[in-house]
């Protein structure tokens, strides 16, 4: 006799076992009635671990943190400006030369931010003058001669990403003569 | 509890701290300024000039003098600089072109004469900084054994150099 030991709503699995079940009677194997009963008991209780196993669930919290992150980038690390006769003019003292080929890109997470400027040089031979241009986010500050006294660059440039151009510009004095200054710019993230 | 509420503080802290150090990012730039020995020159111009006159009796014709044109100058070396002026091409015979520049950092030489094309220090001891805009005077003049000749161009070249 076929067994019938389990009901379910799902009627595949039901079929499939009476169809076992059915089979062991013309199975070409003589099994005793024992044995029958064993394995189908045995596949009965795996197919309801199975259905077990799919109808469970479970939980678990995953919490994000996010902390806060700032990250500043020059695009250009090492850069030299040199004052020639090209850009002088004569009869003028005062001569100058200008550099906007670097770019400053930030990533900032956090609110009230800015981001300052300062050199490594207490006392330059030649004035060096910075300013933002065209920020993509965030106000840029008046133009600024750069010292070892950080000075603001940009403000507003809390929670977003951007990049401006830096402008560069020394100022030297023919009176003063030639020579060189190596400065080490640092920009900062502050608060505001 | 005492070590519960030492154990929250402490965790507080070391957050507040590491939150302050990864609100702060810095970059910096390594940035050479650097000015080499310059020397600039330049003048106004063209001059024009024409002798058209005599006086009867006198072997000379009548000079004539331009200080319509002015030069400026900027040079930054410590050690001064000069100015010197050549003639291209040379003055035709009995004939005279003399310059005389006037100068606020240097000492002019006064009125030189360049008719021969051999360049000369126009003015010397020239310190280190800008003179915009200081004059120039040609004087031409001839005797009257000078043939006439039409208009014809001469280059005067004014060099800014070290002394």
């Amino acid at each position: 006799m076929p067994l019938h030991l389990e009901t379910c709503s799902d009627g595949t699995y039901i079929n499939a076992v009476r169809a076992f079940n059915d089979s062991l009677f013309t199975f070409p194997f003589r099994m005793t009635l024992v044995r029958r009963a064993w394995l189908v008991a045995l596949i009965v209780l795996s197919a309801r671990i199975a259905v077990a196993q799919v109808l469970a669930s479970g939980s678990h919290t995953v919490t994000v943190q996010v902390p806060q992150v700032t990250a500043l980038q020059i695009m250009t690390r090492t850069l030299t400006m040199t004052v020639s006769a090209i850009n002088t003019q004569a009869g003028q003292d005062e001569m100058t030369v200008t550099d906007r080929t670097t770019q400053l890109v930030w990533g900032i997470n956090s609110s009230g931010k800015k981001i300052t400027a300062s050199t490594s040089v207490a006392t330059p031979l030649f004035k060096l003058k910075l300013v933002a241009l065209n920020p993509t986010r965030g106000t840029p500050a008046p133009e600024m001669t750069v010292n070892t006294t950080p000075s603001d660059l940009l403000l507003n440039v809390g929670r977003s990403t951007g990049s401006c151009i830096l402008s560069y510009t020394g100022i030297a004095l023919a009176s003063q003569g030639a020579g060189t200054d190596a400065h080490v710019i640092t920009f900062t993230v502050l608060n505001q | 509890m005492k070590k519960l509420l030492l154990a929250v503080a402490a965790f507080a802290m070391v957050t507040v701290l590491g939150e302050t150090a990864s609100a702060q990012a810095s970059a910096t730039q390594i940035l050479t300024l650097r000015i080499v020995p310059i020397y600039r020159i330049s003048t106004s111009g063209p001059v024009s000039m024409e002798i058209n006159n005599a006086t009867p009796g006198s072997a000379d014709l009548t000079a004539v003098t331009d200080g319509s044109t002015t030069y400026s100058i900027t040079h930054n070396n410590a050690a001064g600089a000069r100015i010197t002026a050549g003639l291209s091409p040379v003055m035709p015979a009995s004939t005279t072109l003399a310059v005389n520049l006037a100068s606020g950092r240097g000492t002019s030489a006064g009125s030189v004469n360049i008719s021969d094309g051999t360049a000369r220090d126009v003015v010397t001891a020239i310190t280190r900084g800008g003179d915009p805009n200081r004059s120039i005077t040609y004087t031409f003049s001839a005797t009257a054994a000078a043939d006439a000749f039409p208009a014809s161009p001469f280059t005067v070249t004014y060099t800014l150099t070290a002394p």
